[in-house]
């Protein structure tokens, strides 16, 4: 009795000293975001207002991405990912990987919580595709593909379509060779476009308006199949 | 005096089976008048009055059209060669939408 009761406290000491743990590097995240991304991002994680860029930075708050692909974005830089303007710059070779890490941590516990889950619940609702479904992928997603992403994402899905050159610097599509986004979040932004998720521009429009769910994953399988796995 | 009258009677057979033509404008990624009643015959200019590209089609088979990639400045016509409710989109942004009834 006097073990148990024993083991039971030392399980909750280390789960304190683990919580403890972490709000400390939400902290120093939080911290390290307002040093280094405050040019941009408000602490809130919404769009600093009044910036004179091509592409108005990200609302944070409103973004679909997890801690993971974050903490790889901030390292990395979005141009590595399929952004067509290296907006969003590298931060490798200026934070260390732990205090990457923290930032994430901070962004994804206190900024995009809400709307992280809250994408994943509106795909949860979604119904999955049949196999049978799945054998249309090819001729209805290359259709589509061909008629209504093309002009931006372009034939190769390099996010240079003819839309793009006329005239240059108008539209900023991204390259679906790159994109870190699962097939669900691809679905998310093609389904409701990517202002509403947190887009600094609204190109990206929503396509509900014409294609129901399983077109829409129909076009995700093929971008899936052609661009981003191939 | 005949002169006269074949003058007349040529401008009204010209009158009768003149075509309209309706403008409608792509600005701030909406289609502008968003509804347009037309005949049969009469042609719509689209103008993209935007700084980034914009299109045009219907997937309805009676009128079926692609006006392709529009720079800005650019317009394009289209002529209206059946009756029905027709609905126009815009390939790169999925909420223009323009209704076209022909008449």
């Amino acid at each position: 009795m006097t073990l148990i009761a024993a083991a039971v406290v030392s399980v909750l000491l280390m789960c304190g000293s683990l919580q403890a743990s972490e709000d400390k590097n939400i902290a120093k995240g939080s911290m390290l975001f307002n040093a280094n991304c405050s040019g941009c991002h408000t602490l809130d994680g919404k769009p600093r207002e009044g910036l004179d860029l091509v592409i108005p930075p990200r609302n944070l708050t409103k973004s679909l991405l997890s801690r993971e692909q974050m903490h790889r974005i901030i390292q990395k830089g979005a141009a590595h990912f399929g952004a067509s303007k290296d907006i969003m710059m590298a931060y490798e070779n200026i934070l260390k990987e732990d205090e990457i890490g923290a930032i994430a941590l901070f962004l994804s516990e206190k900024v995009n919580k809400k709307s992280f889950l809250e994408a994943q619940n509106l795909y949860a609702q979604t119904k999955p595709l049949e196999d049978e479904q799945k054998a249309n992928t090819v001729r209805v997603g290359r259709k589509i593909y061909s008629l209504r992403c093309l002009f931006c994402h372009g034939e190769k899905g390099d996010g240079k379509g003819i839309a793009t050159t006329i005239p240059t610097e108008s539209l900023f599509p991204y390259n679906l060779n790159k994109t870190l986004l699962t097939k669900e979040q691809k679905f998310l932004v093609i389904k409701y476009g990517a202002n509403r998720w947190g887009a600094g521009k609204d190109d990206m429009g929503a396509w509900h308006v014409l294609y129901d769910d399983t077109t829409i994953k129909l076009i995700v399988e093929y971008i899936d199949q052609t661009f981003t796995n191939k | 005096m005949k002169k006269m009258v074949s003058l007349v009677s040529i401008l009204l057979l010209c009158s009768s089976g003149w075509a309209a033509e309706f403008v409608v404008e792509q600005k701030g990624k909406q289609f502008s008048p968003n509804t347009i009643k037309a005949k049969v015959g009469d042609t719509v200019r689209f103008k993209n009055s935007d700084p980034f590209a914009h299109n045009a089609y219907s997937d309805d088979a009676a009128i079926a059209f692609d006006i392709g990639m529009q720079a800005p400045g650019d317009d394009k016509v289209v002529k209206l060669k059946a009756k029905g409710k027709f609905s126009v989109g815009c390939n790169i942004h999925p909420a223009m939408a323009l209704t076209i009834i022909v008449e």
